[in-house]
């Protein structure tokens, strides 16, 4: 569980750290309401890390931009956001920005974006801790060469003063996640940030967000594509397809016995160690346009088993251990 | 092994491979160094491989290794500073070799980027008849085609013909591209991270229609990505590449069971597998991959070796057959073009070779 005493910014309440309940975003766009995450509700204990597994235009993206109230004019969000006991979607502009960074910062897949190019490294974060921490300019550089040393950049003392073109893939992502673990957020979180990378970089990120993670007692909700990244890092995961979480559970118990046939598809059209030439099991078609979701399950048009009870309403999530729920009919032999 | 079918556009029979290449060098000139010095990004440098026809070697390194230059230099996209390409035996790029007309007919490319890749402006139907037009057929037969091609990739043509590229998804997007590459009917496509933007769902159809089109079309590829898997799905033979050279190649089997070069163990210990009982511990490799602009002498990969000395930092290695005790240069160009296809296992290492000074020279 959560080192707590670690987190000195913000009191935590015992209940979960996030509590998301009916979080309806839908985007107006020519007049049209497109409905883009859809009575999503899921909470999330301080110190633990949940996954959000899904392809392009899942919901993913938004729905954790939702959670920091990240999106623009043309987003309505509608439901219930609560972090650490804070309303979010009630916040005042002002309240909200004094939470950004302290209680809950967030990664991207492209670092360059997150970075202003004209100043340094040292210089961005050292504004953070002063806005935030209200720390003088000697302190705020000292504490911004200790945050590189924590994100483990070499040569910490002299990278503070580098632009951000100046750094590799690797190190421009390292000095993102100690921007924002600057004011010691109990929330991270991480849209794709290994993306991106190399191979041989990726794995190197995602060790030291999941080693800051655990010594610094912070929950991280981390946005991907990739189940074997989720397999790495989760502790819990949610599978999302057309703006729903269609299964829910602990990371092993997800991977090793996934129920819902979504989970079931893209695991098995994973290349993985599959032989060499060997046909693919991929799933048929593609994922619904958000603007004609039919009524049912959404997924119902690509499932191998579909009938008419599928499109009949919205599958009810079973259980299938306290923990483990699908949205299929089928998630639990009958 | 894919073998294809004699094919009656073979020139010099089955064995001769479908292309070679020798010592092919590409570097790009870039602002900085010194005051009449210039700095050199080594995109390709001494890369020589040949490739057999039906077969498809698979090339992986990291960003800034060089593959995509490769690629496109091995098309004559890019002109070569130096090195020797044969295509089916015949020179490229020289005034007695193929034609660019007949090299563009006989060789295609797919990109990664599958929405820059075609014209906005240009209905799916008009982009595939291009190529064919362009090459002489009357629009008709061109349009005919390009509706064969449609079916072919697996999508309808009396539905998406008619389409523009922004209506498509990603995936039917890629298949488009695919479509165009085989408007000619060409022996070779190079395909330069061809499933890497696609989603997982989406990269599955795409691979069972390469491996599908591959098999009926008796197509030889040089398949690029930086996904280990989807190489080893792929491929006969992989090629690793690190800042412009060759560091190891051969059977895609013995690479992934026995990789010999420091640098292939690290990236496929850097695989994650999709299981959390199987979590890494400690990351294989530290670093970045450095940059290619005027590398310093010796091994590229020095610098984040686990098994560096002093010989590395000074001597470049050569690519040398693997196991072969006596040290000598590894004769697999000459090899492979006796052979149809060449599965010597070779390495760029120090300690791959017993004559060099390295402490473990011979026993990795």
């Amino acid at each position: 569980m959560a080192a707590t005493q670690t987190l000195s910014r913000v009191d935590l309440p015992a209940a979960p750290l996030v509590d998301v309940e009916n979080l309806n975003v839908t985007f107006r766009r020519d007049g049209r309401a497109i409905p883009v995450v859809r009575d999503l509700s899921f909470s999330l204990d301080a110190g633990k890390v949940l996954c959000i597994i899904g392809e392009s235009g899942s919901g993913k993206s938004v729905t954790l931009r939702a959670v920091m109230r990240l999106l623009g004019k043309s987003a309505r969000l509608d439901g219930r956001v609560n972090l650490a006991g804070h309303d979010m979607l009630a916040l005042s502009e002002r309240k909200l920005s004094e939470l950004r960074g302290a209680l809950v910062a967030m990664i991207f897949q492209e670092p360059m974006t997150a970075f202003d190019p004209v100043y340094t490294i040292g210089q961005q974060i050292g504004e953070t801790l002063r806005r935030h921490n209200g720390m003088g300019g000697r302190a705020a550089r000292a504490r911004a060469k200790e945050l590189l040393d924590l994100v483990q950049i070499p040569r910490a003392a002299s990278r503070i003063d580098a632009y951000p073109h100046e750094l590799s893939g690797g190190l421009r992502q390292r000095a993102m996640i100690a921007l924002a673990l600057s004011c010691r957020p109990a929330l991270l979180l991480a849209d794709e940030p290994t993306t991106a990378l190399d191979a041989t970089v990726q794995i190197q990120i995602l060790l030291l967000l999941r080693s800051l993670q655990r010594e610094l007692g912070m929950a991280m909700i981390f946005v991907t594509h990739d189940l074997s990244v989720a397999a790495e890092i989760a502790d819990d995961v949610a599978v999302m397809y057309a703006g729903r979480f269609v299964e829910t559970g602990p990371v092993t118990d997800l991977l090793h016995r996934p129920r819902h046939p979504y989970t079931v598809g893209m695991m098995a059209s994973s290349v993985g160690d599959k032989p060499p030439g060997a046909h693919l099991d991929a799933i048929p078609g593609q994922p619904p346009d958000p603007e004609s979701i039919l009524p049912g399950c959404s997924f119902a048009q690509r499932c191998a088993q579909v009938s008419d009870a599928c499109l009949a309403g919205l599958p009810p999530a079973l259980w299938i251990t306290p923990e483990h729920a699908a949205r299929c009919i089928r998630a639990v032999p009958s | 092994m894919s073998l294809a079918a004699a094919d009656s556009r073979d020139r010099g029979g089955r064995a001769q491979p479908m292309l070679i290449a020798r010592a092919l060098k590409k570097y790009f000139p870039v602002r900085g160094g010194g005051f009449l010095t210039r700095s050199h990004l080594h995109a390709v440098d001494d890369v020589s491989f040949s490739l057999g026809k039906g077969e498809t070697i698979g090339i992986v390194g990291e960003s800034g290794c060089g593959k995509s230059t490769l690629a496109r230099v091995v098309l004559n996209l890019i002109h070569r500073d130096a090195g020797e390409l044969i295509f089916d035996g015949e020179a490229v790029g020289t005034s007695d070799g193929i034609t660019l007309r007949d090299l563009r007919k006989s060789a295609q490319m797919v990109f990664q980027d599958s929405h820059a890749s075609l014209n906005p402006r240009l209905s799916i139907e008009d982009t595939l008849a291009f190529g064919p037009m362009a090459h002489g057929a009357k629009r008709r037969e061109a349009v005919a085609r390009a509706l064969h091609l449609l079916n072919l990739v697996g999508l309808d043509p009396r539905r998406y013909a008619v389409c523009y590229p922004h209506e498509l998804s990603g995936g039917q997007r890629q298949r488009v591209n695919i479509a165009r590459a085989l408007s000619l009917e060409p022996r070779l496509v190079v395909m330069d991270e061809p499933v890497s933007a696609l989603d997982k769902s989406v990269e599955a159809q795409v691979l069972n229609l390469l491996i599908d089109l591959r098999q009926r079309l008796s197509l030889t590829y040089l398949f690029i990505s930086h996904d280990l898997n989807v190489v080893r799905f792929i491929s006969d033979r992989v090629m690793v590449m690190y800042l412009g050279r060759v560091v190891e190649i051969g059977a895609a089997d013995t690479i992934f069971r026995r990789a010999a070069h420091p640098y292939t163990q690290g990236l496929l210990a850097s695989r994650l597998a999709m299981d959390p009982d199987k979590r890494i511990a400690a990351p294989p490799l530290s670093g970045d991959p450095p940059s290619p602009i005027d590398p310093a002498p010796g091994c590229r990969f020095a610098g984040r070796c686990p098994f560096v000395e002093e010989v590395c930092r000074v001597v470049t290695p050569e690519l040398v057959r693997h196991g072969d005790k006596t040290g000598g240069k590894a004769d697999h160009l000459a090899h492979s073009e006796r052979a149809h296809s060449d599965m010597t296992h070779s390495v760029a290492c120090h300690m791959a070779d017993a004559a060099s000074s390295h402490s473990r020279a011979g026993n990795a």
